[in-house]
């Protein structure tokens, strides 16, 4: 009998085009937000995005994540990663319940696109069965089985494009570090009966954001918007006086 | 006495296409005034240095400044001179020349894509001016004639040098919101560098006048909106 994890993902909008990214800078930044929440305070492009993102509406919430981050090497924005453990850095969505099957009978449905960014997110290239044993375990445990065998040998990695709106279910995939400084806007919609949704539409906008530094293994502020004072900082781990410093003598400053 | 002038037309854009690093990567850079070409060769980042080695320097002057920031701009603002009217101070304008008629210093300016990318007069104009006009009264005089002159504007193209001299040109108005690197060497006898040659933020001129645009602060980067 068996199951079998679907390939690369096939269901792609047409490319869309962006504006720059000063601009994107300044639009709100949505968590967990509702579609009536983001058509109330998103941006006439926000709204767009919303509009051509192809929602299956067959699930109880639908929440959306519209946020820019600045990265590095190492640093990731929605997901941590160990590389030290065996959790899984190749991983299915929408398992927030750990003896769940979703990885066999997916429910939720993700849409993604990633803008900006030279480091996109990879999907494995082909269907894969399963068979035997593993076709007991549930999502969890299923997971820490791909991480006991040698995936390399199952999985080929495809990374999306950018600008497009990528659809997916019980997909795997992984999140994938830049490695050079770099702008990264993502814009994910997810169909789903299980997400917290802050009730209150105000919780569903941020005005801080975060990112996992991996060497760290912790999540660091990123960036943050002062409405009032009408200014945006943005934060690295390392300090920007750090990389001033390598060029810098104290002296000199 | 008058005598014969051309005012220039578009200046030579020298080399080829340079690619620039993200934007994050060029907020974190750090910025220079006035600086010395070797204090930002001592002290600039690997693209800093990269971008002087590519400069098409004639070594015909006695000092190399440096001018390196990345501005935030919006349609509200102006890049790099205040646009106030009146006397001497209109937009067009010529660099750092104490005499208008004189080739004095030589300047090299190569910025990232934008809307609001420096404007030059595009074709040779031959008029007669007074030969002791002063700088700030050629200024009066082309803003004035611009129309009657013929002064038609052409657009830099980013992210390859210009080269220019006494050159007529002005900055233009953002036509959205962009970020933009500035990075220009001029080639002086007349100017020395600063004592102050590295700086913690870029400024940008609205109608209110001047304005602090990106900051550096220990540990993060602050974009003043």
């Amino acid at each position: 009998m068996g199951f079998y994890i679907p390939g690369f993902p096939t269901e792609v909008s047409e490319t869309i085009e962006f504006p720059d990214i000063a601009e994107m800078l300044l639009h709100p930044m949505f968590r967990v937000a509702t579609p009536e929440t983001l058509r109330k305070y998103g941006t006439e492009f926000q709204k767009e995005l919303l509009d051509k993102t192809p929602l299956k509406n067959n699930t109880k919430h639908v929440t959306i994540w519209s946020v820019v981050n600045v990265i590095d090497n190492g640093q990731r924005v929605m997901t941590n990663y160990d590389p030290k453990r065996s959790n899984s850095e190749w991983h299915i969505d929408g398992c927030e319940i750990d003896d769940a099957f979703d990885h066999i009978y997916p429910i939720e449905t993700c849409h993604l696109l990633l803008s900006y960014t030279t480091a996109l997110t990879q999907f494995n290239k082909n269907k894969i069965n399963f068979t035997g044993e593993v076709e007991k375990y549930n999502i969890s445990e299923f997971h820490q089985y791909l991480n006991r065998i040698n995936l390399n040998e199952l999985i080929t990695p495809q990374s999306i494009e950018p600008n497009k709106i990528y659809t997916f279910s019980n997909h795997l995939h992984r999140a994938v570090p830049p490695n050079r400084i770099e702008f990264r806007y993502t814009w994910r919609v997810r169909e789903t009966n299980k997400e917290y949704i802050p009730k209150h539409e105000m919780s569903q906008m941020i005005i801080e954001n975060t990112a996992f530094d991996i060497h760290k293994q912790d999540w660091f502020s990123n960036l943050i918007k002062e409405h009032h004072n009408h200014k945006i900082s943005i934060y690295f781990p390392a300090g920007v006086w750090n990389y001033f410093n390598k060029n810098m003598d104290v002296d000199d400053l | 006495m008058k005598i014969n002038h051309t005012i220039k037309g578009f200046p030579n854009q020298i080399g080829t296409y340079i690619e620039f690093p993200d934007v994050a990567d060029l907020l974190l850079m750090p910025m220079f005034a006035s600086a010395s070409v070797d204090y930002v060769y001592k002290h600039g980042t690997e693209f800093q240095k990269y971008l002087i080695d590519k400069t098409p320097l004639t070594n015909k002057k006695k000092d190399v400044i440096v001018n390196a920031h990345i501005q935030f701009l919006t349609p509200s603002v102006k890049a790099s001179i205040q646009r106030i009217g009146g006397y001497g101070n209109g937009e067009w304008h010529i660099d750092s020349s104490v005499d208008p008629f004189e080739e004095r210093d030589i300047c090299h300016l190569i910025t990232t894509k934008a809307t609001a990318l420096t404007e030059f007069n595009a074709n040779p104009i031959e008029v007669e001016l007074e030969a002791n006009m002063s700088i700030m009264d050629y200024r009066y005089f082309i803003n004035e004639n611009e129309d009657p002159l013929g002064i038609i504007p052409k657009k830099m193209e980013p992210n390859k040098f210009t080269t220019f001299t006494n050159h007529v040109h002005r900055a233009t108005t953002p036509q959205k919101n962009e970020f933009r690197y500035f990075f220009r060497l001029l080639e002086t006898d007349s100017f020395e560098s600063s004592n102050d040659q590295i700086y913690h933020h870029s400024t940008v001129f609205t109608d209110e006048g001047y304005k602090k645009n990106i900051e550096v602060n220990e540990g993060s980067i602050m974009i003043h909106l």
